[in-house]
């Protein structure tokens, strides 16, 4: 029996609400794409040129540099940039790079500073870009100096919390590209959330095979078969003009493959307690248990004031991921976000960075917290007085992100493996993988957009 | 403004030949593109073009005293046998056996009869002859008669060092330096031996290296450390063919160091090599540098060396030679540094900086290395035992000291930037005029057929 639509997977218990509804279909067709686009260095550079440097790019969350002269480094690619509030509280972004000598300007993750000096010889720079020292400068021919002695800035804009960069001076603006999705992701909160956990790894694939590893649950069995008791691979996607998607994988109950579907066992049993329920006076099947989580947070909210009532049922439980092209997946909860970014090797389309950062959203009351599965551990600061450092783990290096994303990591280099073999003539992408098709069509029209 | 540092001065009322400024070149005020810091078209072409032609420094010849002495010479995706041979005379030949292509030689240096191949024993003489093919009667003559005799290179002796080139055609090396051979004449190389050798990988293009070594304009952001003994206050001097000369007062303090006047400990380090006491010193900071020229200079009396052709400037300071194309050369009375920035096999983004010390070994009271050359006291200054070469790969701590270090930390953030799409080229000053010199040289070799 086909199942080419996810009408009849009814995976809403809840009250109805316009939230769930599904969008407007988009045939992406049936095409099976050549897979040199994993790993064909020429294909790679286009990328970079058509897409990456034509796109608007997820720099980092706006509460990370939430005073006057406060800066972060965004590394991707072959480039890096500085995002830095100014002295009157905009956020800028200049290539991290003295028009010099090309020298890097800041070498760190994150500080704050009142002007940017480069380390090689000194010349000065404000907040916005602008020279403010040449050391020696008499000993300069104004010609030199005339090619220009500012730092190179790029467009950048904030949204829901997050800033975004552009290299492309033309591109239309942040808000518009995010439209379709943004109302959606503004229920979330996010500028009232703060980073308490940051983690970096390099990984052994083209930065694609992360966005498509992340994309589809359709391998949730196969190589997480440790969540089939607790999440569920019946899904609902939709699908947006512009390469953006979402995806709601419903948890607290037993995926459809996983064999006993009653039994409240002990991961949805750690779920009920996340959300007050105690697990031993809970009378239900696993049938049940999403929902009562549902009603038991919407219960919490009331009793704190939280609102929920902006949000539908299953985004109380659920996890709606969203797709915002080229390379970013957030992950959406009430009490948290997950933004994971794919970040291109400077060289390499045999490597990637994956990016992992968690924001939360504190509420100083009792009964209210991350959720356990989240792994935030005990020596984590909750409240956002202290920013985490971001811990970075090399290629080869255990991640160390958790059981789920380490087994990502292990699979994902002999994923890229086949992708380089003359007897793989690309990837068979089911209805399951909707957002993956989605996301090359997009990928296509971008790279079919000239020079 | 002052465009022209020559009127910098560095040469307080000398007029010592040597001191006398060249006549300037113009090199215009051009931005070049940065990908010539990142392509790998230019990255190949360079190797045709510049270094398939030009006369590259090998080696000191104190290190091939005898014949059958050798070292291997590696540089971008090449490798050179540099060998003495029974004549006296330097040849140099593609470490490349011509039967399989293995390389004949695997160490840094030594000395032998002639070379065995390591794969099929072939063998051959110091010259390049063939000696033997091993089962010879297992060849058809035709194949044998495509030739079995090493390829050799042209390769030639000036001031006591060694230079080969792959270029059958190229100049005499003689003509090739003439613009400074007379002025590295001075420092006697011939008389010195290798003291210190190290090689270290660094993750940058190699004209990354030669333009972080061409110019003092950094030393003020980059080693802080050396602003109360060296100098920014330069002369620079061009000549044609890439060529280029800069003079780096020591024993001063850099225009950047607030205190202009007082003797400060690095400064009282130079006088004590110079044999001054600086505690019994009357001068301020701005007599210290004179006084350490003068002291050498009665040292030099007092003990018998010849110093008479050396410009006071040439006793304190370091006059450092720009040899087009990887070379660089620092020169005190005392020593020579050589620098050379060896292109990686095949990736733009790497080099293999190398710098060996010659020292002038003097058996005399009172004369030794400056304290400031950092070596150690296990070093047999005599020249008698020949240093290994240290080498550090890519990442690795070079453990150069603390200024080299400083420059290896930094090399990598610059080549980064030349690949950013926010960086259109390099804006240089007039204090980084060699660089320029040096570029607008690359540029005329590129543009040849």
């Amino acid at each position: 029996m086909m199942k080419l639509d996810f009408d009849d997977w009814n995976i809403h218990v809840g009250k109805p609400h316009p939230f769930n509804e599904r969008v407007r279909p988009i045939d992406n067709g049936t095409g099976r794409p050549d897979p040199a686009r994993y790993h064909d260095p020429a294909f790679m550079a286009q990328e970079w040129d058509r897409v990456f440097a034509r796109s608007w790019l997820l720099a980092g969350p706006a509460s990370d540099i939430p005073e006057p002269g406060d800066f972060f480094t965004f590394d991707i690619g072959p480039e890096s940039f500085v995002i830095v509030r100014d002295d009157e509280g905009a956020v800028r972004a200049h290539y991290n790079v003295c028009p010099h000598r090309g020298s890097r300007l800041v070498t760190s993750d994150f500080g704050s500073l009142s002007r940017f000096t480069c380390p090689f010889h000194s010349w000065k720079f404000d907040l916005e870009g602008r020279n403010i020292a040449v050391t020696d400068e008499e000993t300069f021919r104004p010609e030199v100096l005339c090619h220009g002695h500012d730092l190179t800035s790029v467009r950048c804009e904030e949204a829901v919390g997050l800033i975004f960069i552009s290299m492309d001076d033309g591109i239309a603006p942040l808000r518009e590209w995010l439209a379709p999705i943004l109302p959606q992701l503004e229920l979330y909160e996010i500028d009232q959330m703060y980073v308490v956990q940051h983690r970096r790894s390099d990984w052994g694939a083209n930065w694609k095979g992360g966005v498509d590893a992340f994309a589809e649950i359709y391998h949730l069995h196969a190589v997480h078969p440790q969540t089939q008791c607790l999440m569920d691979d019946r899904t609902q996607i939709d699908l947006w003009p512009g390469g953006l998607s979402r995806q709601f994988v419903p948890f607290a109950q037993p995926a459809a493959r996983y064999a006993d579907q009653e039994t409240v066992n002990p991961g949805i049993q750690l779920m009920l307690r996340d959300a007050g329920i105690d697990p031993a006076t809970f009378t239900g099947t696993a049938a049940q248990t999403r929902a009562a989580v549902q009603q038991a947070k919407r219960a919490r909210s009331d009793a704190l004031g939280l609102r929920y009532d902006r949000f539908s049922d299953s985004q109380l439980s659920d996890s709606v991921v969203y797709s915002l092209f080229p390379n970013v997946q957030i992950g959406c909860h009430p009490e948290a976000v997950f933004l994971h970014r794919f970040l291109p090797h400077a060289t390499d389309p045999n490597q990637f960075t994956y990016d992992t950062c968690i924001l939360y959203r504190h509420v100083d009351a009792p009964g209210y917290s991350a959720p356990a599965w989240m792994g935030l551990g005990a020596d984590v600061d909750m409240s956002g007085a202290t920013r985490p450092e971001i811990v970075h783990t090399k290629l080869g290096e255990p991640p160390c992100l958790g059981e789920v994303l380490d087994q990502d990591s292990e699979l994902l280099p002999v994923v890229q493996a086949g992708s380089r073999s003359r007897g793989f003539k690309g990837p068979l992408w089911s209805e399951q993988e909707g957002r993956l098709r989605h996301f090359h069509a997009e990928l296509d029209r971008r790279m079919g957009q000239g020079a | 403004m002052n465009y022209d540092p020559r009127s910098w001065a560095v040469h307080k009322g000398s007029d010592h030949p040597f001191d006398r400024p060249a006549p300037p070149i113009d090199n215009g005020t051009a931005r070049p593109d940065p990908a010539r810091y990142t392509s790998r078209a230019v990255f190949e072409q360079e190797w045709d073009r510049v270094f398939a032609r030009a006369w590259l420094l090998a080696a000191p010849a104190s290190d091939l005293p005898e014949p059958g002495d050798w070292v291997k010479f590696d540089i971008g995706p090449e490798s050179f046998i540099v060998v003495r041979q029974e004549d006296g005379s330097v040849a140099a030949h593609y470490n490349v056996c011509p039967h399989r292509g293995s390389r004949l030689v695997t160490g840094d240096m030594g000395s032998q009869g002639s070379f065995t191949c390591p794969f099929h024993s072939w063998r051959f003489g110091l010259n390049g002859r063939n000696q033997k093919v091993t089962d010879a009667e297992t060849f058809h003559p035709e194949v044998l008669c495509h030739g079995t005799d090493l390829s050799s290179v042209r390769c030639e002796e000036a001031v006591g060092l060694v230079f080969l080139s792959m270029d059958p055609d190229a100049p005499p090396l003689a003509d090739y330096l003439a613009p400074v051979l007379p002025m590295l004449e001075t420092y006697r190389i011939d008389r010195m031996h290798v003291v210190q050798h190290r090689r270290s990988d660094w993750a940058a293009n190699w004209k990354g290296g030669i333009d972080a070594f061409y110019e003092s304009y950094h030393l003020h952001a980059i080693h802080p450390q050396t602003m109360g003994v060296i100098d920014d206050r330069t002369h620079i001097d061009l000549f044609p063919g890439g060529m280029s000369r800069q003079f780096v007062p020591m024993a001063q303090p850099n225009s950047h160091f607030p205190d202009q006047t007082g003797i400060n400990a690095g400064i009282a380090a130079l006088m004590r090599d110079a044999g001054i006491d600086p505690d019994g010193f009357e001068g301020t900071a701005q007599d210290s540098r004179a006084a350490v020229a003068h002291a050498k200079r009665d040292r030099a009396a007092r003990i018998g060396l010849d110093y008479s052709h050396f410009s006071d400037a040439q006793l304190t300071d370091s006059t450092i030679f720009g040899i087009f194309p990887n070379a660089q050369i620092g020169c005190h009375p005392e020593a020579v540094f050589l620098h050379r920035f060896k292109p990686h096999p095949t990736d733009p983004e790497q080099f293999t900086y190398e710098t060996t010390i010659l020292y002038r070994h003097v058996d005399a009271p009172g004369y030794g290395a400056p304290g400031w050359m950092g070596l150690g006291a296990d070093v047999d200054v005599t020249g008698a035992t020949r240093p290994d070469v240290v080498h550090t790969g890519l990442g690795e701590p070079p453990g150069m000291g603390e200024v080299l270090d400083q420059d290896s930390d930094l090399l990598p953030i610059v080549q980064a930037g030349a690949r950013s799409r926010g960086f259109r080229g390099p804006l240089w000053g007039e204090q980084e005029a060699r660089l320029r010199h040096f570029h607008a040289e690359l540029d005329r070799w590129l543009a040849r057929e």
